[in-house]
């Protein structure tokens, strides 16, 4: 980068550089901010969430987007006003208020239901299964004892789907996207549509002797 | 005399972001009706909103609240829309940040230190983890020089302070962590095209895809080529026998560059290499005034090879190794015929590097309240080569060929003392083979007294080894110093971070970072030459408030203010370049949603003293893009204006410059054109 500095000659002229004041384009920015500003909030698209709290409401969204997008077995409900349960284990990270809003939705016919359980119960009656990363130490036993039933499990943890989970919603950067583990979700007889696996990363079931 | 206006500047600026708040309160009765918009929404849409977490200020991800520094996050979306051109453009508005450039390097001043010439040794460039700092001026590349296009960028993480705890050294200031695009990010083929003023084109053709058995892959190539301003006048040459003082068509700039990403399993292959070419119009370093010939070349590249996996019970491994490679070929033209020699000779001044190193990381979650990180990392620099010659006649006037090694070993622990309390404490010793071994710590509190609001209490040592340019660059006018010492700095640093209703975010910081044994170059009195010594001490204290609001899909918008003191006790060294007020203002907002926005920033600097004891003058610049994304299918196209009140300014120069300060590029533009097939 540098190179031979030369002895340095008398540069130290009384020259002085001083700009102007130019307050006509001082206002003119400014005028620019204000009506940037003004203009921005004349427009509906409030989405009141502060960034600390986005990630679990963001979150949450993705679970009630899941069930417009997967087709559990028709012996999955007994009636068409069967609620479809959503189930969460352990430590519940999402706030009351969102997850009542969730409540308020539907999904065809069905009302939304949302639990909470202790990773002990039992989860039969969940159409959707959702791991908090507080609970990762959990999951893979979760996921074999859902093994068989039409359980949508899903995940925020590194690895769950590559371990048999259905989705993992993960964030990278400072965005989420998910993965979804396609015969895993075979497995439990349920179906993806094209339309939500186009922006799925596909993973697949890693060997077991590599996974500790 | 300069103040006056600078308050009055500042005062606009502040009343603007009042302004800002004021007119969101009738929304904030609003807040929670419109939650349910999150859920109407699509999965691409959530897929966009941004939940603002960050990897680099401890090496592995977290919250920007649970960060044990003050940070800030720049999105790909955010360069896009502002037409960021360079990272230097990216750093201009970054709070606390400003960047200055003598028409062939940039030059990033923080926290009130920006000595010129000091080439940003005192930050850590990362590139995916990967440091991008050089082997013999530990320098980084911010310009048209750095080998990375900001189109491959998914994000810039900006962490204020010295990170050293888990960071090689020279992160005396800030670490500045470019993550780029995953392969899936730019599926199949992409291309971009630009022109800008000055004859400046630039094109970029990518390849990314996801295979199906895992296989991530993408490859960039870049070009760049700028003819640069036709002329340029320069008042110290302003005589008959120097054109006037008028430089005609040396300012010319060419880049090329490629990048290649391979992840697979647990393995990721990066490669990465860039080549630029630079006139130089300064006649810098007493060359002679405005003819062509006087340019350098910087190449740099590296291949990287990591592993990262999570092993189970709590445990995560992660292992780099990497070979890198920098050239710097800079080539002078003298006229000798004064002492009676040729009138043309062409002076080559090179540094040559190459170095490889091996980095492990382990990190254990002990416990659902703690987590402890351990790495080692050892880094060979086999060649740091440097000279200096006339070529014809060939007269050599210096080589030195060195190489040194670096070993180090840190720890850091992650504690949650309480639900609301994070203790964060680091240790790292590093042993140079150049001075001897350095141990030190670091400690952060975090605090979450309320849900929205978080304070954190930071202390950390630091200290910057010297480079091998100033220990042993011995060219004539030079002289080496093989007995520098390592420079140091405590940091101390209070943050308060407050998040609002309505997407409001206010930081405030105030920090105290005293500097010792500063390397700093001066003019040796009885011979002449200009050495660096550990010249004495410099403490940088100051102010920072920063306001801002993002809305997922919305408006995005900025305004900060920083005071900030540079002050070497008993005048041992000349503060330069070093504004006492910034103030910065940026924002983005959707005219048609998601596919049209409008931007525009906006900086501010008070004066800066120059290295001749005068001062270069307070300015405002101001930028605007507009920038379209699908309004048909598969096509990005942007049209910058820059210094758009064609705002007259110059930054002060360094040492080797004839010139005190250089002025800098008034109004131009730059139209973009991007498809993806």
């Amino acid at each position: 980068m540098n190179t031979r500095l030369q002895k340095r000659g008398d540069r130290a002229s009384d020259w002085r550089f001083v700009s102007k004041v130019d307050w006509r384009r001082i206002r003119r920015a400014s005028f620019f901010v204000i009506a940037c500003w003004l203009f921005s909030n004349a427009s509906p698209r409030a989405l009141p969430l502060d960034e600390e709290s986005v990630e679990y409401p963001v979150k949450l969204a993705f679970l009630y987007n899941f069930t417009k997008f997967v087709d559990w077995p028709p012996n999955s409900y007994h009636s068409p006003d069967t609620p479809l349960v959503i189930c969460i284990v352990g430590h519940d990270p999402f706030s009351p208020d969102i997850e009542g809003e969730l409540r308020s939705r539907t999904v065809g016919s069905h009302p939304i239901e949302v639990r909470t359980l202790r990773p002990s119960d039992i989860m039969s009656v969940c159409h959707m299964v959702f791991v908090p990363a507080t609970e990762k130490d959990d999951a893979a036993r979760i996921v074999s004892i859902l093994n068989g039933s039409s359980t949508l499990t899903v995940g925020e943890s590194e690895g769950f789907a590559v371990r048999g989970g259905i989705i993992n919603l993960m964030a990278e950067g400072n965005k989420l996207h998910f993965e979804v583990n396609l015969l895993a979700a075979d497995r439990a007889g349920l179906k993806i549509s094209a339309k939500m696996l186009a922006l799925a990363r596909i993973v697949h079931d890693e060997t077991p002797s590599t996974g500790n | 005399m300069d103040t006056w206006p600078a308050v009055h500047r500042a005062i606009i600026l502040v009343v603007l972001s009042l302004l800002l708040l004021l007119n969101s309160t009738p929304a904030l009765a609003q807040g929670k009706t419109a939650t349910p918009n999150l859920f109407d929404k699509s999965l691409e849409d959530l897929m966009s909103i941004q939940i603002g977490t960050v990897y680099g200020a401890s090496g592995f991800k977290q919250k920007v609240t649970e960060a044990p520094a003050s940070v800030t996050i720049i999105t790909s979306e955010e360069i896009q829309e502002h037409g960021y051109r360079t990272l230097a453009d990216i750093l201009r508005n970054v709070r606390g940040f400003y960047v200055s450039y003598d028409r062939n390097y940039n030059y990033v001043g923080v926290r009130g230190f920006g000595l010129p010439g000091q080439y940003n040794n005192a930050i850590t460039l990362l590139v995916d983890g990967h440091r991008l700092n050089d082997d013999i001026y530990d320098g980084l590349l911010l310009g048209t020089d750095l080998p990375i296009d900001l189109d491959l960028i998914d994000r810039v993480e900006v962490i204020r302070g010295p990170n050293s705890s888990l960071y090689v050294a020279s992160a005396f200031l800030g670490v500045i962590n470019i993550i780029t695009k995953p392969g899936r990010a730019l599926t199949n083929v992409s291309v971009a095209a630009e022109a800008a003023s000055y004859g400046t084109y630039q094109g970029r053709a990518s390849y990314g895809k996801q295979f199906g058995n895992g296989l991530e892959l993408l490859l960039s190539s870049s070009f760049y080529d700028s003819h640069g301003q036709g002329q340029l006048f320069f008042k110290e040459f302003d005589s008959p026998a120097t054109n006037n003082g008028i430089a005609v068509n040396v300012d010319d700039d060419e880049f090329h560059q490629f990048f290649a990403n391979a992840s697979w399993g647990h393995f990721t292959l990066q490669g990465v290499f860039g080549s630029r070419d630079k006139g130089i119009p300064t006649a810098s370093f007493g060359t002679v005034f405005n003819v062509t010939g006087t340019h350098t070349i910087d190449a740099r590249g590296y291949l990287d090879l990591r592993y990262d996996r999570t092993l189970g019970l709590g445990w995560s491994l992660s292992n780099r190794t990497y070979y890198d490679l920098y050239d710097n070929d800079g080539t002078y033209m003298y006229d000798y015929s004064d002492s009676g020699g040729p009138s043309r000779v062409s002076n080559e001044n090179f540094a040559h590097g190459k170095w490889w190193g091996d980095e492990v990381t382990l990190s254990e979650q002990i416990s659902e309240t703690q987590r402890l990180s351990v790495g080692s990392e050892y880094r060979d620099n086999f060649q740091q080569d440097q000279g200096n010659y006339d070529q014809q006649p060939f007269v050599q006037y210096f080589t030195s060929s060195q190489s040194s090694n670096v070993f180090s070993v840190y720890a850091q622990d992650e504690i949650h003392l309480r639900k609301d309390l994070l203790l964060n404490l680091g240790l790292r010793y590093d042993y140079y083979s150049t001075f001897g071994g350095t141990t030190n710590p670091r400690a952060a509190l975090i605090y979450n007294p309320w849900a929205k609001t978080t304070l954190k209490f930071l202390y950390g040592q630091s200290f910057r080894a010297p480079n091998m340019f100033e220990l042993f660059y011995d060219a004539p006018g030079n002289e080496a110093n093989p007995s520098l010492r390592p420079e140091t700095v405590k940091t101390m640093e209070l943050v308060w971070e407050q998040y609002f209703a309505n997407h409001f975010q206010m930081t405030v910081s105030g920090f105290y970072y005293p500097i010792r044994s500063l390397i700093s170059e001066r003019v040796d009195l009885a011979t002449g030459n200009a050495v660096f010594t550990n010249a004495g001490s410099l403490d940088l204290r100051g102010l920072e408030l920063g306001l801002s609001r993002s809305v997922a899909g919305g408006l995005e918008g900025t305004v900060s203010y920083t005071f900030q003191d540079a002050i070497s006790p008993k005048n041992q060294i000349p503060v330069t370049n070093s504004p006492k007020h910034l103030i910065q203002a940026s924002f983005s907002v959707p005219v048609i949603k998601q596919k049209v926005f409008a931007s525009m920033n906006l900086q501010y600097l008070s004066k800066r003293e120059t290295l001749a004891g005068q001062y270069s003058g307070a300015y405002t610049t101001t930028n605007f893009t507009l920038f379209s994304r699908n309004v048909i299918k598969g096509w990005e196209v942007s049209a910058g204006l820059y210094n758009a009140f064609n705002q007259k300014f110059a930054d002060p120069g360094g040492n080797g410059l004839a010139e005190d300060v250089l002025f800098q590029d008034g109004r131009n533009c730059r139209v973009k054109v991007g498809y993806r097939f």
